[in-house]
């Protein structure tokens, strides 16, 4: 595989929440990366820190309580976590290098200013252009994502629009301002099924036709397999499995990951053959022993796993780009 | 729009019948003859009941009502029973009073109020912010009285600062009436100052954790939008009805404040007049203080369609 030059370098990146009940390592020495162009998804159950990961990226953590401990976030090889969280240079970045589309389309959009205020005020924002000319590219990003009627539309309040629509205008103020990479963060979980797919076809169409780059968070597997060229498997705040889709797809090496795929249902499985769910509950990342935290729910766990400390991400094989974080040698056991 | 804006006005009027129409009941219900505490208690019957017959007393009350109504149409409001005046010349002599303090509270209320809030939330947690609660709390804790009492005492007799009491005309002489002015204005603008601050902030801070500011943040919007524009507009919705309900109680005059402050304005009439049986007065001040209220309410509703597009929407 020939190397493409990296757009985001994420390197051992830490963000905690600082509750009542203690630190909760949200996102626990984190490193990954987007090269341009390439699609990577980041896959874990709810609770595993892979939006807050994204969130960190752009410093849009809440804080109090929230607090990026460490770590270096290289976009176009500039380090984000330098800026202040409000300062102009991360500002300049957000919504104009790198835009997110949030999970919740319902909620994700002012509801007392139209989808038209609030696509030109983000173009104004970044570009230095006019109020007509900012509503004339708003009308224009509205028509790229599919939607009938742009013009129209650029008066309605998001109350008037369904959340498919919502989401694609979501998607407009995305490319809006011509952002090198993409993080669409669960960008269909909250669509109905049939609409999921066409905004996830819309969403990959748009990023292959501009040529841009994405990070996709999900915990659905099937969306991953169809759409990502690299996947990062999250659990308990870490990646404990990385490589191309292919590869973690043939061979999982980290036996969550293996879980994951079992739970997902596949259309050329043999009829009646049942899903089998990964047993218990993702942790509470509150004061977690140093082993692998994904031990207690390990079907394959042995008496060394329990003892043993923290697994670090190894190569599967000398030289091979799939890593994973695992004691056991889990080769052929799917 | 316009269609939504008659509706209103007309349940306006119907909401000014009603008031008056329980206000008239309730005072012809209590005990007490107005004529007979007009001449006096020494005054014979013969010279009562010739005065009950010339105000109409001895009619049933729905007539009295009526002839009320109709004199109101002519701009006639009727006699004063104590002071023999007319009713309406009483009410303009008293209202510019209770009017030219309580606008001056409003606006010191609202702008002080929705100031201290969106700093108070933007701080939160913070110096700033501890102050300002501990001042609001005190505020709230503190009774109108109290702080006038104490603001004669420290701010008039005992730093000599500014007169204790009474009232000037701005159109007299407005450095005088700014003088006069500045404790009574405080005294009735500092609860709401207190309350449009506590609701600000709580509103501000649930809005500052929604969805969609988040959008705004990540889209590089800068904070001073994100807050004064995204946060603020979705945040004054529950704020503008609770100053709503309070206008009234700035604009109609406080009887407390206008008593400490020896000002001789609308609520202390009506005060008066309650105990003389004065019930013309009465009446003229329930409809003014009622047509205020309404008033007020109709400006809010409007407002609400300006903020909330949703409401906006409904008045189609």
């Amino acid at each position: 595989m020939q190397d493409k030059t990296p757009l985001l370098v994420v390197k051992n990146l830490r963000t905690s929440f600082f509750t009542s009940a203690g630190e909760v390592k949200a996102v626990n020495d984190v490193s990954y990366h987007v090269d341009e162009e390439e699609v990577v998804a980041i896959v874990g159950e709810s609770g595993c820190g892979k939006s807050v990961t994204q969130m960190s990226v752009l410093q849009l953590v809440q804080t109090p309580p929230g607090k990026i401990l460490g770590g270096e976030v290289f976009y176009k090889g500039k380090d984000l976590l330098k800026y202040g969280q409000k300062s102009k240079e991360i500002r300049a970045i957000r919504g104009a290098e790198i835009s997110m589309i949030f999970q919740e389309p319902m909620t994700s959009l002012n509801p007392v200013f139209t989808i038209g205020q609030q696509l030109s005020q983000v173009i104004r924002v970044h570009k230095h252009v006019s109020r007509k000319e900012a509503w004339a590219e708003g009308v224009e990003a509205l028509r790229k994502v599919g939607i009938p009627e742009p013009e129209a539309r650029m008066k309605n309040y998001p109350f008037e629009m369904s959340g498919g629509m919502r989401q694609r205008v979501m998607i407009a103020i995305a490319i809006a301002c011509n952002s090198s990479l993409i993080i669409a963060d669960e960008p269909t979980t909250a669509l109905d099924v049939t609409t999921q797919a066409q905004v996830m076809e819309l969403l990959m169409s748009i990023v292959k036709g501009l040529k841009k780059a994405m990070i996709v968070v999900t915990h659905n597997l099937g969306l991953v397999t169809r759409y990502a060229d690299r996947i990062y498997v999250m659990y308990a705040g870490k990646i404990i499995e990385s490589g191309t889709t292919e590869e973690i797809m043939k061979h999982p090496m980290h036996p969550y990951t293996i879980g994951l795929l079992k739970s997902v249902p596949n259309l050329s499985d043999e009829k009646g053959k049942a899903l089998v769910p990964i047993e218990g509950a993702p942790p509470i990342v509150i004061n977690l022993p140093d082993r692998c935290a994904f031990c207690p729910r390990c079907p394959y766990a042995t008496e060394d796993c329990m003892n043993a400390s923290m697994p670090g991400l190894r190569p599967v094989d000398v030289g091979q780009k799939h890593l994973v974080a695992c004691h056991l040698d889990m080769r052929g056991s799917r | 729009m316009l269609g939504y804006i008659v509706k209103r006005l007309g349940i306006s009027l119907i909401i000014i019948f009603i008031v008056t129409v329980f206000s008239f009941s309730i005072i012809h219900i209590l005990p007490g003859d107005p004529a007979r505490i007009a001449l006096g208690e020494e005054a014979d019957q013969a010279a009562v009941d010739a005065l009950r017959a010339e105000m109409n007393l001895d009619k049933p009350i729905t007539t009295q009502y009526v002839l009320w109504i109709k004199g109101i149409l002519h701009g006639d409001f009727g006699m004063s029973i104590v002071e023999h005046r007319p009713v309406s010349r009483i009410i303009s002599e008293r209202l510019p009073k209770t009017i030219s303090l309580g606008v001056p509270a409003l606006i010191l209320s609202v702008s002080l109020g929705l100031l201290s809030g969106i700093i108070s939330a933007i701080k939160r947690g913070k110096f700033v912010d501890q102050i300002l609660t501990i001042c609001t709390t005190l505020a709230v804790g503190m009774p109108e009285f109290w702080l006038g009492v104490f603001g004669i005492f420290l701010f008039g007799l005992k730093l000599h600062l500014l007169p204790i009491q009474g009232y000037t005309a701005p159109s007299a002489d407005f450095t005088q009436f700014v003088r006069r002015a500045i404790m009574p204005v405080v005294c009735l603008a500092i609860h709401l100052i207190a309350s449009i601050n506590r609701h600000t902030r709580a509103n501000l801070l649930e809005v500052i954790n929604q969805d969609y500011v988040r959008t705004a943040r990540a889209n590089g919007i800068p904070e001073r939008t994100v807050i004064l524009q995204h946060s603020l507009k979705n945040a004054l919705i529950p704020v503008i009805t609770m100053i709503a309900l309070q206008v009234r109680v700035v604009l109609g005059g406080s009887v407390i404040v206008e008593q400490v402050f020896n000002i001789t304005g609308i609520g202390l009439l009506l005060k008066t007049a309650v105990g003389n049986r004065d019930y013309l007065i009465i009446q003229g001040c329930v409809l003014i203080l009622s047509m205020i209220t309404v008033g007020c309410n109709f400006v809010v509703d409007l407002l609400y369609g300006v903020v909330d597009p949703k409401i906006r929407e409904s008045w189609r």
